[in-house]
């Protein structure tokens, strides 16, 4: 497994839009939880990480919350993704993929 | 639009600040219980699975914070904190803050009321369409050798010809505006039954259309009105107030001006008082007339001039519009040669040589063409309160840096425990801030009612209200004063090393750091300084004052009451005689009255007739003004009941009637002048309409103002003149005159009981009001210097009182080793001592370099008095003492033992 990597800022609201693409609405645990299992632990990533952006995801805009009930019978936010946040994936996609595939031309040994 | 959208958020945010905090703890709670339960969930005991949900969480009260900064704007949260701390810390110290505050509000309340009088009187604009291209006609000299007789005032009273020919000149000139007042002061006018005195103006059609005054109500003046002379009248917005409670249905009403029935054509916009220079507001207008029973400037008719009918009766007050991108010495340069070629109109023409003819365009703003007369002691006051500031803005400055050196240890800490220095300048400037708005609210408060009181000092009757420029000053001072009080304890404050005020003792300190001290005595020498500049100006101002009280008049003007009595309707000058001479018999029988008499021009009013001097048949030459000869026309107890005495040649007489040679009377000065070494008694004065045969000669007195220039003067008998008008009454009297009043009013009531009386006063009042702005601007210098010598004693007593605790223990000490307490009483003085010379050294001289500037408004005073210069050092020095005595004694009874003790 190695070290937990850390995260950047960007790639994490990129994390938390996909996960809300691919689940719907979800609670901030639920986010964490359905990224760690996907990076397979692999990502040092402090579950309260998260807040501060979903924070600023929905202050931008891109993403909607609603208050409901959680699994443990606790008032929770519930995140889904707003129009404009689905607009957004393509775009930030697009600029994840540019940016990795400069860096593994940068990394490659030059031929 | 992300960013808009965000802070919006932000914005939102803001208001639902405790809502979103609980909203947060929310949902961090159902986060960390779902994490517990999934640990439950994997086989975890309960302590494990609580403590690795919080741990794989992170920090709680870290995220917490950053959500919360991420939430509203921290920056204005932070600052909303540091006002409420701010505001703690001064009710804490309500002695200081009050102190403080008040001083603020009176610094920048006169500041502003100065500025704001400043700005009404020198420079606003009248309420008009493009008031910057509205220029005031006036000319510095009459045409030679032509026969023009001037009346209202020699420089801007224009002939009806040039108000023609002006119009047809369109190159430079858009419109023309003509006015004329109705009289010398108020006219009469009787709405329904009841008389009243108001000022009126006639003026030209184009007046509201060529000026861009909107009308509140009806309609404006045309061109037809004025060719017509129609007998309509449009009100002033004050007036329609004041009178008809803005009625609507004023419109088509009936008012009677000077007996003849006039209809209200319209109101004017409010804030418009008309386009009279000098302050006083015009109540109503009517086209330009031509009828006997509205003469111009109410001289009558038979006088023999009328506007329209005698072109060399230059009466007509003229403003003018220019065209657009004229500038006013174009304008000037273009229409001399029209004056010239007008002036010169009707008569031969000028000989080569003379005087050229000139116009000159004077700005209509401010108080127009009266602004010359106010520009200079307003420069002097907006210098002293200028002064004022600066000493109240020192006091503050070392108030608080007094405060803040109290909390130094504060600050230490602080920065010791790792603040930076910039909370701590949030803080202070936090409370500068909060120091400076009660300062501007307070002082915003008091500069209305000092404007208000300053325009019924300076008899102004347009609005002195500050306004929107006025706020914007205040503001700016309010935003400077906050900086620098902000920036003057944080260099104290957090330049001192830590570990110094850490170790010294709290409120105590056994030696004084030098640099500290050096600035503080230098800013209280500054204080001093312009303290004694500002006393020596009040003394100057005080003394000016009390010259032209005492300036002898050369008339019992204290023992005279003089009142106006116009007959009603138009009769005849048999009756005007008789009911005058009635009317004197009369008084003259009143017990308490010496002597009773008649004038046509009331002395002190500053209105006289003026002509040049004809004598023995000769014309003298304009020559700057020499030759004028002053006339009134009185009746022959005239210099009895004003103490003038005879000095060669016989009174006018009873048996001088209209049948009888015009006969004169002439001052000291006519003779001393004419006549150095013969006498006067038998020649001829005047042209060929007023040929007078001079039979005596009496002493010089003081005509029209206290400060005039000695001038020939000429009396004639009103029972021989052609054309008597409305003549003012002077009764002497034995005891005070305003007691005599109800007797005197009931005595005219009997000639005839629907006359008022005309502005009755005490001849004393007139002649003061002729040196009201001396009044004036002397009052407000010893308000100035008594504020200053107000706030330099407290912030004196404050810094000694400061400087007396904080040695408190190092006098203690030397007191335990021995020091006598006169040495120790001499050490703490010491200071003040050297502050005093330094601030007389500065100030002395400062205060004769600048008394040069104010010898313009100065009279028979030379700007160097000693008497003012000595008295000014004495002040300042009685201030010092009078700050140091309480100190002075608190440290001469120190006991020693106590302030070893108290630390």
């Amino acid at each position: 497994m190695g070290d937990k990597v850390d995260v950047l800022q960007g790639t994490l609201d990129l994390m938390i839009l996909k996960t809300l693409e691919a689940m719907g609405s979800l609670h901030g645990y639920g986010i964490a939880r359905r990224i760690e299992q996907i990076s397979d632990n692999s990502l040092s990533l402090n579950q309260g990480t998260i807040y501060p952006a979903l924070l600023r995801l929905e202050q931008r805009g891109w993403i909607k919350s609603t208050w409901g009930t959680s699994e443990t019978n606790r008032r929770a936010k519930f995140y889904c993704l707003s129009s404009i946040g689905k607009k957004k994936i393509l775009g930030e996609t697009e600029n994840w993929e540019r940016v990795a595939a400069t860096m593994s031309r940068i990394l490659e040994p030059s031929n | 639009m992300d960013f808009l959208r965000t802070l919006g958020a932000r914005l939102r945010a803001l208001f639902r600040r405790r809502q979103l905090d609980a909203d947060f703890d929310d949902e961090l709670r159902a986060h960390i219980d779902l994490a517990i339960a999934g640990n439950l969930r994997k086989g975890l005991p309960d302590d494990d699975a609580r403590t690795q949900a919080l741990r794989a969480f992170g920090g709680l009260t870290q995220t917490r914070e950053a959500c919360r900064i991420q939430r509203g704007i921290p920056f204005l949260a932070q600052c909303a904190r540091d006002f409420r701390f701010a505001f703690r810390q001064l009710r804490k110290a309500p002695a200081f803050a009050l102190t403080a505050i008040f001083t603020l509000a009176l610094a920048i309340g006169t500041n502003t009321a100065i500025f704001s009088v400043m700005h009404a009187v020198l420079l606003r604009m009248l309420p008009a369409r493009d008031p910057d291209q509205l220029f005031y006609i006036t000319h510095e000299h009459t045409p030679d050798n032509v026969p023009v007789s001037i009346t209202g005032d020699s420089r801007y009273s224009n002939s009806i010809l040039l108000y023609q020919r002006l119009r047809e000149d369109r190159s430079v000139i858009s419109d023309v505006i003509a006015y004329v007042p109705l009289s010398f002061g108020k006219t009469a006018v009787r709405i329904g039954d009841r008389p009243e005195e108001i000022r009126a103006d006639e003026v030209s059609g184009n007046f509201f259309s060529a000026l861009g005054i909107a009308m509140s109500a009806g309609g404006a003046f045309t061109p037809t009105d004025e060719t017509e002379h129609s007998s309509v009248v449009v009100l002033s917005y004050d007036y329609w107030t004041a009178r008809f409670n803005r009625d609507p249905n004023v419109i088509g009403q009936t008012i009677a001006i000077c007996g003849v029935p006039f209809t209200i054509l319209g109101v004017a916009a409010p804030h418009f008082y008309g386009v009279e220079s000098g302050g006083s507001a015009t109540d109503l207008w009517i086209p330009l007339q031509n009828r006997p029973e509205l003469p111009a400037w109410g001289v009558p008719v038979t006088t023999g001039r009328t506007i329209y009918g005698t072109p060399s009766w230059w009466a007509v007050l003229l403003m003018v519009r220019l065209q657009p991108g004229m500038t006013p010495a174009q304008a000037a340069a273009h229409l001399d040669p029209l004056y010239a070629h007008t002036s010169y109109e009707g008569f031969a023409p000028p000989a080569p040589g003379g005087t050229p003819l000139a116009l000159q365009l004077i700005a209509a703003r401010g108080l127009g063409t009266s602004n010359s007369d106010y520009q200079q002691p307003l420069r002097v006051l907006m210098g002293m309160v200028v002064l004022v500031l600066v000493i109240a803005c020192v006091n503050i400055v070392m108030l608080l840096a007094a405060r803040n050196s109290n909390r130094e240890r504060e600050f230490a800490l602080r920065m010791a425990l790792g603040a930076s220095r910039f909370p701590l300048f949030r803080q202070l400037l936090s409370e500068s801030l909060l120091l400076v708005l009660g300062g501007t609210a307070l002082g915003w408060l008091f500069a209305f009612e000092a404007t208000r009181l300053l325009a019924q000092w300076a008899a102004l009757e347009v609005s002195l209200a500050p306004d929107r420029s006025v706020l914007a000053f205040t503001v700016a001072i309010s935003a400077a004063a906050a900086i620098l009080f902000g920036l003057a304890p944080l260099r104290t404050a957090t330049s001192v090393p830590v570990s110094l005020t850490l170790k010294s003792s709290s409120s105590a300190q056994v030696t004084t750091s030098r640099n500290r001290a050096l600035s503080g005595k230098f800013l209280i020498a500054i204080q001093m300084a312009f303290c004694c500049v500002l006393l020596f100006a009040s003394g100057l101002l005080v003394r000016t004052m009390l010259n032209y009280r005492n300036t002898n008049l050369g008339i019992q003007a204290d023992s005279v009451l003089a009142f106006g009595a116009h007959p009603l309707g138009s009769p005849t000058q048999e009756a005007k005689l008789a009911f005058y001479r009635e009317l004197l018999a009369r008084l003259q029988v009143l017990p308490g009255v010496t002597s009773a008499a008649v004038a046509e021009l009331r002395p002190g009013t500053g209105w006289s007739d003026n002509t040049l001097l004809f004598l023995d048949d000769h014309q003298f030459p304009w020559d700057d003004g020499h030759n004028l000869l002053r006339s009134n026309w009185v009746s022959l107890s005239f210099f009895s009941a004003l103490g003038i005495p005879l000095l060669a040649g016989r009174n006018l007489r009873d048996s001088d009637t209209r049948s009888t040679p015009l006969v004169a009377v002439v001052n000291q000065t006519f003779a001393e002048r004419y006549f150095p070494k013969s006498n006067p008694i038998g020649h001829i004065i005047g042209g060929k309409d007023d040929r007078a045969l001079i039979v005596g000669i009496v002493r010089d007195s003081k005509y029209a103002s206290t400060d005039e220039e000695k001038m020939p003067m000429a009396w004639y008998n009103f029972a021989q003149s052609n054309s008597i008008g409305d003549m003012d009454v002077e009764v002497r009297t034995s005891g005070n005159p305003l007691a005599l009043l109800p007797s005197v009013l009931r005595t005219v009531r009997q000639v005839d009981p629907n006359i008022p009386l005309n502005k009755p006063q005490v001849l004393s009042t007139a002649f003061q009001e002729s040196y009201l702005m001396p009044t004036l601007v002397a009052r407000l210098a010893i308000f100035f210097s008594a504020l200053a010598a107000l706030l330099v004693c407290v912030g004196l007593y404050g810094t000694l009182a400061y400087r007396v605790s904080r040695r408190t223990v190092e006098i203690g000490v030397r007191l335990a080793l021995g020091a006598q307490r006169p040495t120790l009483l001499w050490m703490i003085l010491r200071d003040s001592l050297l502050e005093l010379a330094i601030g007389l050294t500065i100030g002395l001289p400062l205060g004769w370099f600048t008394a040069r500037w104010m010898s313009a408004i100065l009279y028979q005073l030379s700007p160097h008095d000693p008497m003012s210069f000595a008295g000014a050092a004495i002040g300042v020095v009685l201030v010092s003492l009078a700050a140091a005595v309480v100190p002075a004694r608190r440290a001469a009874s120190v006991n020693p033992i106590q302030a070893l003790r108290a630390d």
